[in-house]
């Protein structure tokens, strides 16, 4: 019939209002086929037949009741959704019926989609969703590149901001910043001071990141220059905790370092930058008409205009490198900037500013992906391996409802319901199981991986997390459902369970099934097993320093209060003969850095009494630390040769200490001995008469990991030097203690011995010694305990793979293993016939396996920097616990197969 | 042309909807249709006599499986082209009884001049050949 346009309208229309008094209309459709019924046996037995034949001949001719019924019905209603409903609610009775199996699978189901989704969650949240900034795309990072220095990536100087500030076209704007830490206190005074973090920037930064204010505005570019009245922008966390979210608080005034600054903004929590530590915005005001460049180390951003690549950028900054000296003659006295650019090969480095957030957490992050992906993977393996199992059971059940009448399509259409309801089961608990699992991880995290805060089940996660759940429950019912020949099915009826070719063939699916399992499980316990080898290697690393016993804590000596070097000092001296008195300390020293510790690191280039000045090339730069003599004994540096420096208040400003490394570059000597009472210069400018007398020489120190090779270090006096081109005293300062018991023991002690000197210094991140060593490997270690994590669960699902297929396989081989036996095998031996089964599985598996992994920890070493190459012990591990797990997952069928009935082998089926 | 409207038409859709498709039935739903609204013009009629006035009008040369008559009235229904009502029958049973609609005859009109170029055409086609 051809239909109009209004006709299937009033159709849906009618279909809809149906909808609601559908009960009834089943009601009337019974009465209406009974009095058919009743209508046409009346007629049958008029028509002469027997009461019983007529009502038998009726309901023949109607077609059978239930099914006259169920066709009206389903021509009342929308066809394919209620039959999909249908389908939905006979798959919840059947999967009712065996919970251990709908268990098993959906739990599966969970732990892969729970695993995927929680590292897609963290990848999504760290890498895919864009930075929380206004038009974030077109923020870039801009930095330098100086091979001539060893350095791929380096920071701006002062000068060179002002240059690219002034030439470049493709910005909109650039601003630079600094991280720091300040004291802050109220400005009455009557609190003790906290210690927070801060960055000093350019007034530009807001404009160019559009930073949303709770309260007031940012500092403009009128107070970012020096001399300006102070001010501050606090973040709403600040606003919140010290000022109880006064409404009132801009004007109102803050204790900074000692200095009062003005607040005049409230940041948003919204906001964070350059991460969610940081508090407090400060402005850099910066000198633009400073004589000197300064040194490389303000972190740079821009916003490119619209339409310009980073490329074109780029390209447009490398042309404008000769003109900086234009901008910035000189860096620093006697080092003039075109020249040295030149040497130093000087480029450009332009990228989105996501990569400096994320960092070096991008290779981490791509094997946590890979790994979650495996497990995926040999969870959906699992789940197909377990329906496919299930198809075979129900095999009979299958042929006897095609027979009756049951299309080929419905018996699959039941399938797919199934497999989508034990994956919308699945699915929901992965949420559930992904939600606390990255809980757990946000937890344990090392602190080193970018936007931790922003980390969360976010709408694209769950989005992921239903797709790989559809995914997962078609690929699981298609691979159940194409193995099963349905149009054989009517003829497996016949043949009974003991099965022909076709089964055969589903045995050989879920074989490679489970070497697929086998193989991918391999690859994450090498994974984890390789961490470990790396892991275990950092704890044998030798870091030049005795951790044990020893306590540090960090001090910043504010400028109002201590205006001159020599108040620095003074100070100084103070707290180490005040510390030192403590019952139990041995030793104690400041500063500036200490080993495997990222804060306070100055590099400078150092030039030796043998070179005479003329040399044109810059010498490696070295690591320049400021130091008192207690620092090496309380750190447990071995002294090599010579002596270290004398009390910090007789200190010689031009006594060095070096070590091992730089002894070795200078005067390739590794004992040191010819190093002492040579001399050292820190500017090639041969008319400086500013020599430092070396007069130790201590053992290497890993100084920024333990994975890298060390580099040389130089060991200034923390003393004043009236005549010197720097001032080698530092105001931040690492305090080193260390005792003869626990160094917590001691902590409270020195705490209190820091307040007694000066109460306005607050000490900062006072830690263990022993637990700076272990953060520095955290992130190798966290590493470590994911992969540790995906490789059990791997481990757990390729064993009860393995087992199902070779508990399938003793099943469906009842008969023969009986027959075996009756013939007088011995039970070892039908053990032995199914383990070499397992065994053979396994072995294919874990071959595969580590051949795969051998491949991927290529690109591992290349992804994470610092991971050596797996041993021998490495690639031996996995193998050796896949087949002893094989092996214990083979033994339960063996067993049973050994036990087999010889007298099943003389009843028939 | 219309051959295959006639028969891919409700027979495709049948494939989706009904659960033991009946090859019989699926190139005859259409017409099922036309003649149901045919009986019905003459009188308001229940299933069961539907069913019997079909076969006979058809001098029982269409194999009309009764129970097919309840998914085409329900159908016809929700289109707008049948009304049903309860009535009781001449032995005093509660039965449904359809009748066409006035939207019922338009369609039947329409269809049957369509049918009956159909039946011309496929006549030419058989006796030229």
């Amino acid at each position: 019939m051809r239909l109009t346009v209004m006709d299937r309208l009033r159709t849906v229309g009618a279909k809809l209002c149906d909808v609601r008094r559908r009960g009834r209309l089943r009601t009337e459709l019974d009465e209406e086929l009974r009095t058919h019924l009743d209508l046409e046996t009346t007629h049958n037995i008029q028509s002469g037949m027997s009461p019983s034949d007529a009502a038998r001949a009726a309901r023949l001719a109607l077609g059978g009741m239930q099914h006259a019924r169920e066709r009206a019905d389903e021509a009342r209603g929308f066809g394919i959704v209620e039959h999909f409903l249908r389908d939905v609610r006979f798959a919840a009775r059947q999967l009712r019926r065996s919970p251990a199996f709908t268990a098993s699978i959906a739990a599966t189901l969970a732990i892969g989609i729970g695993a995927t989704t929680a590292i897609f969650a963290v990848l999504d949240s760290v890498m895919l969703q864009p930075l929380p900034y206004r038009d974030a795309g077109r923020l870039v990072g801009v930095w330098w590149s100086l091979p001539g220095m060893g350095l791929d990536i380096a920071p701006q100087s002062s000068g060179t901001y002002v240059a690219i500030h002034k030439l470049a076209t493709s910005f909109e704007g650039i601003a630079i910043f600094d991280r720091t830490a300040v004291n802050l206190s109220s400005a009455a005074g009557d609190t003790p001071p906290e210690r927070v973090t801060a960055i000093t920037c350019t007034a530009s930064l807001f404009r160019l990141l559009g930073t949303p204010f709770r309260l007031g505005r940012g500092f403009g570019e009128s107070e970012d220059v020096p001399g300006a009245a102070p001010v501050a922008v606090i973040s709403e966390a600040m606003w919140r905790r010290t000022f109880g979210a006064d409404p009132h608080v801009i004007g109102k005034r803050i204790v900074i370092d000692d200095s009062l600054r003005t607040i005049v903004g409230v940041a948003s929590d919204a906001f964070h930058f350059p991460d969610a530590l940081t508090q407090l915005w400060l402005p850099m005001g910066l000198d633009t008409t400073a004589a000197y460049g300064g040194p490389f180390a303000h972190q740079a951003f821009a916003r490119l205009r619209p339409g310009v690549t980073p490329d074109e950028a780029r390209r447009e900054l490398t042309r404008l490198i000769p003109r900086v000296g234009e901008i910035s003659p000189n860096f620093a006295p006697s080092m003039p900037t075109t020249p040295f650019l030149r040497e130093v090969h000087a480029g450009i480095v332009v990228r989105p500013m996501r990569d400096d957030v994320i960092g070096s957490f991008g290779g981490v992050a791509t094997i946590a992906a890979a790994a979650g992906l495996l497990l995926l993977v040999i969870a959906l393996a699992n789940a197909a391996s377990l329906l496919l199992t299930r198809a075979e059971f129900r095999q009979r059940e299958l042929a006897l409802r095609v027979v009756l009448g049951a299309g080929t399509r419905r018996v699959i259409a039941q399938f797919i319901a199934e497999s989508v309801l034990l994956g919308a089961v699945g699915g929901a608990t992965g949420l559930v199981i992904a939600t606390i699992a990255i809980g757990l991880l946000v937890h344990a995290a090392p602190p080193g991986i970018p936007r931790l805060a922003e980390i969360g089940v976010h709408p694209a996660a769950i989005v992921f997390a239903a797709c790989i759940t559809m995914t997962m429950a078609f690929a699981c019912s298609a691979a159940a459902a194409l193995r099963l020949d349905l149009r054989r099915l009517g003829q497996r009826l016949r043949e009974g369970p003991r099965g022909g070719t076709a089964a055969r063939d589903r045995q050989r699916a879920r074989r490679t099934l489970v070497v697929t399992q086998v193989a991918f499980a391999t690859v994450l316990v090498s994974g984890a097993a390789l961490l470990l080898q790396n892991v275990d290697r950092l704890r044998r690393v030798n870091p030049g320093f005795d951790a044990t016993h020893a306590f540090t804590a960090w001090l910043s000596l504010p400028a109002a209060t201590y205006p001159r070097d020599s108040d620095v000092v003074r100070y100084t001296s103070r707290l180490l003969q005040r510390v030192s008195q403590l019952p139990g300390v041995t030793a104690a020293g400041v500063s500036s850095k200490i080993p495997m510790y990222p804060l306070g690191q100055t590099y400078t280039p150092v030039w030796s009494d043998e070179d005479a000045g003329t040399s044109t090339t810059l010498p490696p730069s070295d690591l320049a630390l400021v130091a008192s003599g207690g620092f090496f004994r309380a750190l447990g540096i071995p002294l090599i040769a010579g002596r270290t420096f004398d009390p910090v208040e007789r200190q010689n400003p031009y006594e060095v200490v070096i070590d091992r490394t730089l002894a070795r570059a200078f005067w390739g000597d590794s004992t040191g001995m010819s190093a002492i009472g040579r001399r050292l210069r820190l500017t090639k400018d041969p008319k400086s008469q500013t020599w430092y007398t070396v007069i130790g020489v201590i053992a290497s120190v890993a100084d920024t990991s333990l994975t890298s090779p060390p580099i040389g270090v130089i060991y200034l006096a923390d003393a004043t030097a009236p005549d010197s081109d720097r001032s080698a005293v530092t105001r931040t300062m690492a305090l080193s203690v260390r005792s003869t018991g626990d160094p917590r023991a001691i902590r409270a002690a020195v705490e209190r011995a820091i307040s007694d000197v000066d109460r306005s210094v607050p000490p900062f991140n006072a830690k263990l010694m022993t637990d700076v060593l272990r953060d520095s490997t955290l992130r190798l270690r966290f590493m470590l305990v994911l992969l540790t994590g995906t490789a059990v669960i791997a481990l757990v699902l390729a064993a009860m793979g393995l087992y199902g297929v070779l508990s399938f396989m003793v099943n469906t081989r009842a008969r023969e293993m009986s027959i075996r036996i009756a013939m007088g095998a011995l039970p070892g031996t039908v053990a032995a016939l199914v383990a070499r089964q397992g065994a053979g599985l396994a072995a294919i598996g874990i071959a595969l396996g580590a051949g795969a992994f051998l491949v991927l920890s290529r690109y591992a070493e290349s992804a994470v920097s610092g991971l050596a190459a797996p041993s021998l012990y490495t690639m031996a591990t996995a193998p050796i616990v896949l087949f002893t797990v094989a092996v214990l997952a083979a033994g339960l069928p063996a067993h049973r197969a050994s036990r087999a009935d010889p007298a099943r082998a003389l009843s028939a089926d | 042309m219309r051959w295959h409207r006639w028969r891919l038409g409700p027979a495709t859709r049948h494939r989706f909807m009904a659960a033991h498709p009946d090859s019989s039935e699926q190139v005859l739903q259409g017409t099922l249709d036309l003649l149901i609204l045919k009986t019905l013009s003459i009188e308001p009629m229940h299933g069961w006599g539907l069913a019997h006035r079909i076969q006979e009008l058809s001098r029982d040369a269409l194999q009309v499986g009764q129970g097919s008559i309840y998914p085409a009235v329900v159908r016809l229904e929700q289109r707008g082209w049948v009304s049903a009502q309860w009535r009781t029958t001449e032995n005093s049973r509660r039965a449904k009884y359809y009748a066409i609609t006035a939207a019922g005859r338009r369609a039947l009109e329409r269809e049957r001049a369509s049918w009956n170029r159909f039946v011309g055409a496929v006549r030419l086609v058989l006796s030229a050949s």
